[in-house]
């Protein structure tokens, strides 16, 4: 029984058949030009357009199979699979017998309980069990290392102010000595030295000026991080009024600094002007004297 | 007449329960000695567990990172010598721009379980990106082995990314030295 049903065609049987049709160059033309009716005629008959749409679907499989992937492919919008319950859980299923019972977890929250309450009598020599807090131990810990850390911060500030100072007021008493030497000699006029008395004493409260400073920016700093802590702080509960209170303290205690501080600065500013001023009038002084003395001898 | 020779028999202080205790020492044991998570320990069941992760790498693949990152944590806390949740940490870290952190998360899960092919592929990728052709190669490699077939796709992957691999080192070494600095003398 013939199977020429139309429309129903052996793929398979047919495509050795259909291939060596498809050769002929002349149809590959036909075919680069797209007319399916150009390319039938130009085929044996009993080759339909089936026959070729089937042959080039197979040719399609092959070609792609054959194609290798030569572009790089990057990680993708999500590059975890999605999990699995056997593959990526199963091992919790095995260990079921190392689950804490009921008993068992009351007897660790028992031990636990013991273990990290320190009882009064190790710290305050009481006799009474209640126990001490720990966390504002922990809390009281943390503050007095935090005070070591600051007192050690103005201790070195205080070292550098003090090392800087130094060294720039021998420099500028060098230069001073030299400057004397100079109008000793007559090399310079005698306003010189004023001057370089200014710009010393100008330097060393510059100096002490900007140690000052540094203190002050210090301070600001700290007290900020006062802030910040207490804004973290939950002060409606337990232990908030004390918190509020060492905090307001602590603040007050800082305030009171920074007013010296800001005086100490204010003062050195004073001072530098006010010795800015006194050069000036002396060299206004000295010059006045000059002039009338070069006035008096033209007048003889 | 009483004998005053014959030693006296010790009290006996026996413990309300030494074996619970003695079991529940071996349980904190086990925990410490990083043989057991925390879910075990507490008896989580593995299903919420599951839920759990599903949630967050649907989060993840969505893009919702901060709340993937998040499941995830958590995961890590309950279940931590889980190498799936280590790699998507991994992923979540990857995908904010924070390699070492991937690396080490990659790390982890690679070292829980030496057959994840994602762990491999995505960590060579940093490694490639950062220009360790050498680790990057080493990973790939790895990756490739684990599935010889064709059949996983992380392994092809892996394939392709070999390919990047070789354009960046050709690109490289066609790049012209960068010329030296010469010092000025006076």
């Amino acid at each position: 029984m013939s199977s020429t049903i139309d429309g129903i065609h052996t793929r398979i049987d047919r495509e050795s058949q259909v291939k060596a049709a498809l050769d002929n160059p002349e149809v590959v033309e036909a075919l680069k030009h797209g007319d399916i009716r150009e390319v039938l005629r130009k085929l044996p008959s009993g080759v339909t357009a089936r026959d070729v749409e089937d042959y080039l679907a197979t040719q399609s499989r092959i070609f792609q199979n054959r194609i290798v992937q030569d572009y790089e492919i990057y990680a993708g919008p999500w590059m975890v699979d999605e999990p699995n319950l056997e593959r990526d859980f199963g091992h919790l299923g095995k260990a079921q017998t190392v689950k804490m019972t009921p008993e068992e977890q009351q007897e660790f929250r028992q031990t636990a309980d013991r273990h990290f309450k320190a009882t009064s009598s190790a710290s305050g020599g009481s006799d009474s069990d209640e126990p001490t807090d720990i966390f504002s131990l922990a809390q009281g810990n943390l503050d007095a290392f935090d005070q070591t850390m600051s007192d050690m911060n103005e201790r070195i500030f205080e070292t550098q102010t003090q090392m800087q100072f130094q060294k720039n007021h021998a420099e500028n008493d060098k230069k001073i000595r030299e400057i004397i030497a100079m109008v000793k000699e007559g090399k310079i006029e005698p306003e010189f030295i004023m001057i370089a008395i200014t710009k010393s004493y100008m330097a060393d409260n510059g100096t002490l000026f900007v140690g000052w400073g540094r203190k002050l920016m210090k301070l600001n700093d700290e007290m900020n991080q006062i802030s910040k802590d207490l804004y973290k702080k939950d002060l409606g509960g337990l232990g908030g009024a004390r918190d509020l209170q060492m905090a307001q303290s602590k603040l007050r205690d800082k305030g009171v600094t920074m007013q010296q501080l800001q005086f100490g600065i204010q003062d050195a500013g004073q001072k530098i002007a006010g010795q800015f001023e006194m050069a000036n009038s002396l060299i206004r002084t000295v010059d006045q004297a000059r002039l009338n003395i070069r006035q008096n001898m033209r007048g003889t | 007449m009483t004998d005053n020779s014959a030693p006296k028999k010790a009290t006996q202080i026996l413990d309300p329960n030494p074996a619970r205790r003695k079991k529940l020492v071996e349980k904190l044991q086990m925990y410490f000695n990083d043989k057991i998570s925390l879910s075990e320990l507490k008896g989580i069941p593995r299903e919420k567990l599951f839920l759990l992760a599903e949630t967050g790498q649907v989060k993840l693949k969505h893009g919702r990172l901060e709340e993937a990152e998040e499941i995830f944590k958590c995961l890590l806390l309950l279940d931590h010598r889980n190498a799936y949740v280590h790699s998507a940490m991994a992923s979540v870290h990857q995908r904010q721009n924070r390699p070492v952190e991937a690396i080490f998360e990659y790390t982890q899960a690679l070292t829980l379980n030496q057959k994840d092919c994602a762990s491999f592929v995505n960590r060579g990728e940093i490694y490639l990106r950062h220009k360790n052709y050498k680790k990057a190669a080493e990973d790939f490699r790895n990756a490739i082995l684990i599935d010889m077939s064709g059949r996983n796709l992380w392994a092809n992957r892996a394939r392709s990314l070999v390919i990047a691999l070789k354009r960046s080192m050709d690109a490289d070494r066609a790049k012209p030295p960068a010329p030296r600095r010469t010092v000025a003398m006076a």
